[in-house]
């Protein structure tokens, strides 16, 4: 046991196929999370959530309308033959079930299936469903790994919160972080974006960044190393950094995270790195009861996969 | 005009030679050119024989930093003005009396060199505000793409994100493009009334657009892929004109065409070619971090577009 534990921390965590390998000395450690995979219609996600349980990461659980469940299980029967099954009559209802399933700690996970993100966020932040804990708040970090960069990145928030504001940062960072040390990254170097990387108070992208920065050297900030504003290419490029006087930074250059001003930006990353980068990607969603792991309706069944790996580290 | 649309930053290039073999070659005139990647790309696109240079600056200065970084500028004209600001100054005056097509920053600061070239005394200001294009070739994508504006207006309002999408679709018209396709860009394909811009692009901008822009396919709101991807496209439903084939990426907030351009350059491989539009000259600035490509092609579309200017009478005089 200590073995294992001993070599998830020391070993630097900087491809999916590590990320796996901790998910599973995880399961190995503990027991498996239980998974419930919500409005199993949707294809790629399905199969996703098969391959985890047939990679025995996931206990699972499935919450749908009969019809579609009974077809679901019957057609990955092998694999599906020991979920635990929820039936239940609308796609609300479906989400309303697994929400209240992660209050009594009925369920670990949850797996976004076939639904829209923004009709299921809709779901998830009513205010009876009570998913978000009192302080805390709820944020979509997606976990690439571009061809062309020697370790992960964090990217956050590319789905729920749309304009943070500084408050929303901070509690953006700290969620990224606190998800980070989950997947082995101890001490993320989150980057603050901006357009430029000098503070001009015409843009408050970048004053806001400043005050992070600031907030950090003075220890405000615990369990993560915060410089900005910094634009991408100093953020992930050591030459771009240093050519831009960003040498001293301790996170320019090697960003393990890449907080965005809004979720256009971070949206725009996430896409252009899933069609363009050569990338693999997962994504989750974390600050509720439980994490929920889930993908774009384009992603593939592999970057699904993941989203499922990272749920069941952040579990 | 549609065959010779221009899809890739080669033809790009190509294409400004072209035009100078035509007997239209471009004069660039550079603004403080006491930079040594500033000689160093106007030196090479001059020996692609695509514009000639004129460098405004500290002639001793100059000199020196051509030898130390083995730049020939035998062939490049040399006007000493030591001073920065003047040195501007006469730029857009070469500019203003039709001896220069497109101006350069140099070693001066951006907003002083575009306070000059605004300066009403050389007739160079046209209507609209001045806005940043960002002309992408993006491996894996079937033409180039427009991003805008990720260098100077940070947070435009309905007028001004017109004005820049009017100034985009002239750089798209000089690339070739007919109709424009612009997709208006935001992080999801509805209307929404969490992300404001969504409510005030489909209200205001769109129908503004359609009725004052001519030959032009507009969509939104729209997402990269859905924009760029007729696969993402279709997973989500969406059809038309726009969805997987955009010629522009109308974004919301300079961070947001900033950092998506720089994500496709850093970890696509992206071509990038950048001119401020809005004057009735264009504007070329490099940066130190851009390739020997990316130099070249910002000063290719400069030249193209000043091309176009001039071919198609835009400023009317």
């Amino acid at each position: 046991m200590t073995i294992a534990h001993d070599r998830s921390v020391n070993e630097k965590i900087d491809s999916f196929e590590k990320v796996i390998d901790l998910a599973r000395q995880k399961c190995a450690l503990d027991k498996k999370p239980k998974a419930a995979l919500v409005i199993p219609d949707e294809e790629a996600m399905l199969m996703a959530f098969v391959q985890a349980v047939e990679n025995d990461l996931i206990d699972p659980v499935i919450i749908g309308s009969e019809k579609e469940v009974s077809r679901i299980v019957a057609k990955n029967s092998s694999s599906l033959n020991k979920a635990t099954i929820v039936e239940v009559s609308s796609p609300e209802q479906s989400v309303a079930t697994a929400v209240q399933m992660a209050s009594r700690s009925e369920i670990d996970l949850i797996v976004k299936g076939g639904l829209a993100t923004s009709d299921f966020l809709k779901l998830v932040l009513r205010r009876e469903a009570s998913f978000v804990p009192k302080g805390k708040i709820l944020c979509h970090i997606a976990v690439i790994k571009p061809a062309r960069y020697e370790k992960l990145l964090l990217l956050t928030d590319a789905a729920v919160v749309v304009q943070p504001d500084l408050k929303q940062k901070l509690a953006l960072i700290q969620n990224a972080a606190g998800f980070a040390r989950q997947i082995g990254i101890v001490s993320p170097r989150v980057a603050v974006l901006a357009a430029v990387e000098m503070i001009y108070p015409q843009m408050p992208v970048t004053t806001e960044a400043a005050v992070l920065a600031k907030m950090s050297d003075r220890g405000q900030i615990k369990g993560a190393l915060v410089d900005g504003p910094v634009s991408f290419d100093c953020a992930i490029d050591k030459l771009a950094a240093e050519s831009k006087g960003l040498k001293n930074s301790q996170v320019a250059g090697q960003a393990d995270v890449l907080l965005a001003p809004n979720i256009e930006t971070a949206g725009g990353i996430y896409r252009a790195m899933a069609l363009y980068g050569r990338a693999q990607m997962g994504g989750v969603l974390v600050g509720g009861k439980v994490p929920v792991a889930l993908g774009a309706h384009s992603d593939s069944v592999e970057t699904k996969f993941h989203s499922i790996v990272l749920g069941t580290l952040a579990a | 005009m549609k065959s010779s649309a221009i899809h890739s930053s080669d033809q790009l290039i190509e294409r400004a030679i072209t035009i100078a073999e035509e007997g239209r070659k471009k004069t660039v005139a550079v603004a403080a050119a006491q930079d040594a990647d500033v000689i160093g790309a106007v030196s090479q696109a001059q020996d692609d024989g695509f514009l000639q240079g004129i460098l405004v600056g500290d002639e001793i200065t100059i000199r020196k930093l051509a030898e130390e970084n083995r730049i020939n500028i035998d062939s490049l004209k040399v006007v000493d003005i030591k001073d920065v600001s003047l040195a501007a100054h006469h730029a857009a005056k070469l500019a203003s009396e039709k001896k220069a097509d497109v101006i350069m920053k140099g070693f001066l600061p951006t907003s002083m060199l575009l306070r000059v070239v605004l300066d009403k005394k050389y007739e160079l200001r046209a209507e609209n505000t001045l806005s940043h294009c960002a002309v992408l070739d993006i491996p894996g994508y079937h033409k180039l793409l427009n991003f805008t504006d990720g260098g100077m207006v940070v947070r435009p309002d309905n007028e001004t994100k017109f004005q820049i999408l009017e100034n985009a679709v002239l750089v798209s018209r000089a690339l070739g493009m007919s109709p424009v396709k612009i997709a208006v860009s935001s992080a999801v394909n509805q209307v929404s009334v969490k992300i404001p811009h969504t409510v005030s692009d489909k209200e205001s901008l769109i129908p503004l657009a359609k009725e004052k822009l001519a030959n032009i396919v507009i969509e939104g709101p729209m997402t990269l892929d859905v924009a760029t991807s007729k696969g993402a496209a279709e997973s989500y439903g969406i059809g038309g004109a726009v969805a997987g084939d955009a010629d522009i990426f109308l974004v919301d907030s300079i961070e947001e065409c900033n950092i998506i351009c720089k994500s496709l350059i850093q970890f696509a491989e992206a071509v990038f070619a950048g001119v401020i539009v809005g004057a009735k000259v264009p504007v070329s600035l490099v940066s130190r971090t851009d390739t020997i490509k990316n130099k070249k092609a910002s000063l290719a579309v400069s030249c193209v577009l000043a091309d176009y200017y001039a071919v198609n009478n835009v400023w009317g005089e």
